[in-house]
């Protein structure tokens, strides 16, 4: 019993890789700095990742305002630093691609000068990133946490709908759990339990999204302040 | 028969029901209910169609078990409407509504609604008596039901002789046995562990389906709601995400917070 196809298991080359590469082909080397754990494929294929999308997390940051990587660097830290700690490197080459791409601006620096002396500001086409990313829900996996709060941060940062964004992910998370629901009617008992260990991740995250839902109101005071 | 054009029929009361699609069994619109100054209800939409289990998920104190009450004609709404098979039915008086809720509704609650001192065959029989089936006919239909839903050797077994899983099955055995058009579930897994709430929810859905019952479930527990064909999210008396409302076309997706007309 594998995890049904459909647009979930395309989205991103974390979902892809998560889904599609063949068991015994996931190395900690192919997946640059992602962790795989990958499970028997005969009843059902599913990876523990630990991931965060550094850089709409980061686009994020500087959609709520501009900023010099000194003080990315600080917000980075203030809300991430637990989770997933950056080192000013990986921030200016970061930096550097967003700007490549055209989701920032450099403003107000003088020709020639390093990357710590410019200040960045975000484009209409990165805010469309950032939003997009926010309201467009993970994949139900063993575990999005990292993921999920960092859009919630963003969302309470950017004062979006984070209520929409929790909703949003709720609903697809039930969908998952509807799939599985429905696929354990077919499977054997090695896949009714594996379903079922699906079921208890997925359900987990739930509770933390009604938790979380609950609490946006001293998350958002904080989160301002 | 497009989502702009409206469905009219005059039933035997003379209500024309508006806009109601083909498929759907229930329709309430505008629904609204207060407890002294508490707004418990506050404009609640909702399609249920005739073939589907819905689970109606929130916090508590979120109005889910208000809104499953107005529903079953078991209250009556501050404002608002629920068609039920071409009537209005919170416009029928308490008596007419005690016969819809016997002979089209069957009920399950989370725990407490077997009688105690009847065995699993004779609580089974209660609202065939009630609705004027013959005695010996009731347990043969009791007894047919119990057996489908694997209480075959639970006859004549007293509530508190069974588990609460089993004395669960019952109450659904209890609920199907007059064929009901809707079967309205509160929190039917709540005290339960997780293996008695997934058979009872098998068992539930199984026989619902094959009774041609749609179901309307109240659950916080996501492995419970996700049995049902699509959920709804109650929040402050409010359907706050879901798909309350139905339109001809599936394809068409409501799936957005605060569904509307």
């Amino acid at each position: 019993m594998s995890p049904s196809p459909g647009r979930h298991h395309l989205r991103g080359n974390r979902a892809a890789l998560a889904c599609a590469v063949p068991v015994g082909c996931l190395t900690t080397r192919s997946v640059g700095h992602i962790a795989l754990i990958d499970y028997t494929s005969r009843v059902y294929t599913q990876c523990i990742v630990v991931f965060m999308d550094t850089r709409t997390t980061l686009l994020g940051l500087l959609d709520a305002g501009s900023g010099y990587g000194y003080d990315l660097k600080n917000s980075w830290d203030r809300w991430f630093g637990d989770t997933k700690p950056l080192a000013y490197g990986q921030i200016y080459s970061t930096l550097a691609r967003l700007l490549r791409d055209g989701l920032i601006e450099a403003r107000g620096s003088s020709a020639g000068a390093g990357p710590d002396r410019k200040q960045y500001a975000i484009t209409p086409a990165g805010h469309d990133v950032v939003t997009k990313w926010i309201f467009t829900p993970e994949v139900p996996a063993d575990s999005i946490k990292a993921e999920l709060f960092a859009k919630t941060v963003i969302a309470l940062l950017l004062h979006d709908d984070a209520e929409r964004l929790l909703d949003l992910q709720r609903a697809e998370h039930l969908a998952r759990m509807r799939e599985l629901t429905r696929a354990k009617k077919q499977a054997d008992l090695a896949g009714v339990l594996l379903a079922d260990h699906s079921l208890f991740h997925i359900e987990a995250d739930l509770r933390w999204i009604d938790l979380t839902a609950s609490r946006l109101g001293e998350l958002r005071e904080q989160v301002v302040a | 028969m497009t989502k702009q054009q409206a469905t009219h029929s005059v039933c035997a009361t003379g209500i024309v029901d508006a806009d109601i699609r083909p498929g759907v069994i229930m329709s309430a619109r505008g629904l609204e209910f207060w407890f002294g100054s508490t707004h418990a209800l506050r404009g609640i939409d909702l399609d249920i169609r005739r073939d589907e289990m819905l689970a109606v998920m929130g916090p508590s104190g979120s109005g889910k078990s208000t809104l499953l009450h107005v529903l079953a004609g078991v209250l009556v709404p501050s404002a608002g409407s629920v068609h039920f098979d071409g009537r209005d039915i919170t416009r029928l008086g308490e008596a007419a509504r005690s016969t819809l809720r016997l002979r089209e509704f069957g009920f399950v609650f989370q725990f407490g609604q077997l009688l105690p001192d009847l065995s699993a065959v004779d609580n089974v029989t209660l609202p065939l008596l009630m609705s004027g089936v013959s005695r010996k006919q009731a347990i043969v239909q009791a007894r047919e039901i119990l057996d489908g839903l694997g209480l075959g050797d639970q006859f004549d077994k007293l509530p508190a002789q069974m588990s609460g899983g089993q004395a669960q099955r019952v109450a659904v055995a209890r609920a199907l046995v007059t064929s009901p058009r809707i079967l309205f579930a509160d929190e039917p897994t709540g005290a339960l562990d997780s293996l008695a709430a997934e058979r009872t929810m098998e068992a539930l859905t199984s026989a619902a389906k094959a009774a041609g019952a749609a179901v309307v479930i109240i659950t916080h527990d996501p492995r419970t709601a996700a049995h049902a064909d699509r959920e709804v999210m109650v929040r402050d008396g409010r359907i706050s995400s879901g798909t309350g409302l139905l339109v001809d076309d599936p394809a068409e997706d409501l799936d957005h917070p605060g569904s509307a007309l």
